[in-house]
């Protein structure tokens, strides 16, 4: 995943399935079971698509606007660097 | 008493005496339903030595099951159809068309909402959506989509959705990983090893399918998801059967096999493809199912599933919404040449951004596609297990008891495993091997016992 210079930190591992995604940190010894939407954009994101096709999925999935869409994919970026599951490169 | 659904089945020197109705299944022998025969035509006191079994013909007594009426509320699942088209060319299938149309992202999403709208206003807290073809993975933006939607959707009235897939397993191993971890059940559709599968199953361009196939075989098998092997048999792969049972055995772990034997098709004659004949069918059949039993894999043939009393087998006739990739609505996946073809119009409704459209009088006739509405099969001891079979396909307009090879391998396969459920492994195999034994069982005109003066078994 490369998106807008967010990427997947190293040491994850994830456990998908149809009850949804949960994300475990090995380095720090944490896991998260990731929200419905969270979970949609983390599936996404792992079957390797580019951004535009993931903004157009994403919004028609959760019936935004892709302006809307794109807001909250970033927030959920940003939710998840805090969390340490991505990191941002400033270019 | 109603005996009319009590049936008598000569399998060798003995009667299987089955009353799905009253959930009853024994073995007797010929003396016996001699003697009681006369008791259950005159309704009288049966003899001492009939007590147990006539007395739960008494104890246990279930309705027939009952055709749907009223207002389209509960329907059996949703069915999409993100194409016509295939990325396989099947030596037996009539799934060809120039110029396929693809669902648009629109048209899933419309019938998805409407469908959980349904389920919610009716209270209901599972779902079911399917996904047929042609090939539903050669779109897999489409699938991908409709069940990130549907799940998100249901998630917000806390509904559960099973999703499942019925696939030719050809695509790459990516999406393979996926689907195995977002579909509840995948039914995958090979046809024995390399040789009968790149033969039968090959890819649109001619290329062998079975290495892919069998690759993404293994990624279900791996996967917690209820993983199906459905397998055609016709007259070059029957004997292979087992051999073919055993190696899923050895190689994989399937929740279930199904093995169902070729229906003839304009392609199949074409290519010059046979069915098997209906004794060999069944006697591999049972002996491939024998072998799977012993990995703890069940095999199954949708005609003769004996769990269940059922009206009608397929989604037609039970409020299926299967929707085409133009967004019409019928209960019916065969193509809507195939209905033209049988002067049929299976269609009842479309779907748009204001949700279903029914024809109700439509619906009502879908309704009628009923094993009571069929005389050909009123007499058969199959009648609550295969319905007649395909509404579409399978010709039921005839007289009572005039066998086509579907219903002798449904009769036959019907019997082996009530002979199974009964224990009675030995009766099944001395049975099976005496094609003679085989013959008069499949040929009873009429299974009814109370027609026991016209049954073969009289005679012997």
């Amino acid at each position: 995943m490369n998106i807008w210079n967010y990427s997947f930190t190293n040491n994850l591992y994830w456990v998908n399935d149809r009850n949804g995604v949960v994300v475990v940190d090995e380095q720090h010894q944490q896991s998260y079971l990731l929200g419905s939407s969270e979970s949609i954009l983390w599936r996404l994101l792992i079957i390797h698509i580019d951004s535009d096709a993931i903004i157009r999925r994403f919004s028609a999935i959760i019936s935004v606007s892709e302006d809307e869409g794109k807001g909250k994919i970033l927030s959920i970026l940003s939710k998840w660097e805090k969390n340490n599951l991505v990191e941002h490169r400033n270019d | 008493m109603n005996s009319a659904d009590i049936f008598a089945v000569p399998v060798g020197q003995k009667v299987l005496i089955y009353a799905p109705l009253h959930d009853v299944t024994a073995i007797i022998n010929r003396i016996a339903w001699k003697k009681w025969s006369g008791y259950l035509e005159d309704n009288k006191q049966c003899p001492e030595s009939a007590l147990e079994l006539f007395s739960r013909f008494e104890q246990s007594q279930k309705g027939e099951p009952s055709c749907r009426s009223g207002n389209l509320t509960d329907p059996l699942l949703l069915g999409l159809i993100p194409t016509r088209a295939c990325n396989m060319s099947c030596r037996y299938c009539d799934f060809t068309s120039s110029n396929p149309a693809i669902m648009s992202f629109d048209t899933a999403k419309n019938a998805i909402r409407a469908y959980l709208e349904l389920l919610h206003q009716n209270d209901k807290k599972k779902g079911e959506i399917h996904f047929f073809g042609g090939e539903p993975m050669i779109v897999p933006e489409l699938v991908q989509f409709a069940v990130e939607y549907a799940r998100y959707e249901a998630g917000k009235n806390k509904i559960e959705i099973h999703f499942e897939l019925i696939t030719n397993g050809l695509y790459s191993t990516t999406l393979a990983q996926w689907l195995s971890q977002n579909f509840d059940t995948v039914i995958l559709s090979v046809d024995g090893f390399g040789e009968f599968q790149n033969r039968f199953r090959p890819m649109k361009n001619g290329s062998p399918s079975f290495e892919t196939v069998c690759n993404n075989a293994r990624i279900f098998s791996d996967s917690d998801c209820e993983f199906v092997i459905r397998s055609c048999v016709f007259q070059d792969n029957a004997a292979h059967l087992p051999q073919w049972a055993e190696w899923i055995g050895n190689n994989l772990l399937p929740s279930m096999v199904c093995f169902e034997p070729m229906t003839k098709s304009q392609e199949s004659q074409k290519n010059e493809i046979f069915p098997a004949k209906p004794v060999d069918f069944v006697q591999n059949f049972c002996t491939a199912s024998d072998i799977l039993k012993n990995f703890g894999i069940p095999v199954i043939f949708s005609t003769t599933d004996i769990t269940k009393n059922t009206n009608s087998i397929c989604p037609l006739g039970q409020d299926a919404l299967i929707i085409s990739p133009e967004g019409s609505i019928s209960s019916c996946y065969q193509l809507e040449t195939e209905w033209k073809r049988q002067k049929m119009d299976l269609s009842f409704g479309w779907i748009d951004s204001e949700g279903f459209h029914f024809d109700m009088e439509k619906v009502n006739q879908c309704r009628e596609f009923s094993v009571h509405n069929k005389r050909f099969c009123e007499n058969c001891f199959c009648k609550y297990h295969c319905t007649g079979g395909c509404h579409l396909s399978h010709n039921t307009d005839k007289v009572s008891g005039l066998y086509d090879d579907f219903c002798i391998e449904t009769r036959m396969i019907s019997a082996a495993f009530l002979l199974d459920e009964l224990n009675q492994s030995a009766l099944k195999e001395e049975w099976l091997s005496d094609e003679d034994s085989i013959r008069i069982m499949a040929a009873q005109s009429s299974d009814r016992w109370l027609d026991y003066r016209s049954m073969a078994i009289a005679e012997l």
